[in-house]
């Protein structure tokens, strides 16, 4: 894997986490208050 | 960008943030019990409940439990398919670093006031601690994988504590060797691949079976005999 590929995989992963962290309030906010 | 790449972003992409939405589902859903002393009941029972639950929070960290597994699996497949590097050895710090924080905040300021609440400060120090440790074993071999520079397999040399899948059938075919110079050409030329890095793929091959002797010797010189010069 090369130097590119591997930075292209972690910025989609941070991307990720961060989305799911704001998904999973965004979601309690909903069904829990 | 390949469309076999891009399914794959979607997927890890999606189960990773189901992953991450889960663990903040029972971080929070933790929260809102402890804010009412930490304990609560809900549903058909012949007791009569003392603390009924917050509305919603029961739903809410058992779907962050069972949906966030289940992103997980996907995600560990996903990634290991593709044998693309994984977050996953932060999945389990990030889910007990956030419960002890929990436990610490809630414990130095329970909610109805007091002094400290010992036992959930106890429960706090072992969670950071079992979060805490596998994070400092692991984030190291974590981040290197990331950084990129070699194969898989290379970063399995380099650190032998971690296991990696290593998919043959996701190594160049034999046919690149045998009767088709261009693919053959392709491998060899292949724009910022490394010298170690075709030899890598190429003693794979050998050890996989695809080539022989004779084929991977001959394959190994015209690599070397190019200097690893893309």
């Amino acid at each position: 894997m090369t130097r590119g590929e591997a930075r292209y995989w972690l910025l989609l992963q941070l991307a990720a986490a961060a989305a799911g962290v704001g998904a999973g309030i965004w979601l309690f906010r909903l069904i829990a208050y | 960008m390949p469309r076999s790449r891009l399914g794959g972003s979607f997927l890890i992409f999606f189960s990773l943030a189901g992953v991450a939405c889960g663990i903040t589902l029972v971080f929070l859903g933790m929260r809102a019990v402890m804010e009412i002393g930490g304990a609560c009941a809900e549903g058909a029972t012949p007791y009569v409940i003392a603390r009924p639950c917050p509305k919603g929070v029961p739903a809410a960290v058992l779907g962050g439990v069972w949906g966030g597994l289940a992103c997980l699996g996907v995600y560990v497949a996903a990634t290991a398919a593709r044998q693309v590097p994984s977050l996953l050895p932060f999945a389990w710090p990030a889910l007990f670093l956030s419960l002890g924080w929990n436990f610490l905040e809630f414990g130095v300021r329970p909610p109805g006031g007091g002094g400290l609440a010992w036992a959930w400060i106890l429960c706090g120090v072992l969670f950071v601690g079992m979060g805490g440790i596998p994070l400092w074993i692991g984030a190291g071999g974590a981040a290197r994988r990331f950084r990129g520079g070699g194969t898989a397999s290379a970063s399995r040399a380099r650190d032998p504590g971690v296991r990696w899948p290593v998919h043959v059938a996701a190594e160049p075919s034999a046919a690149a060797f045998s009767g088709a110079p261009e693919s053959a050409g392709a491998l060899f030329d292949e724009p910022g691949a490394e010298l170690v890095e075709r030899l890598e793929r190429l003693a794979s091959l050998h050890r996989a079976g695809a080539l022989d002797d004779a084929e991977y010797r001959a394959a190994k010189a015209r690599i070397l005999g190019a200097g690893g010069a893309p």
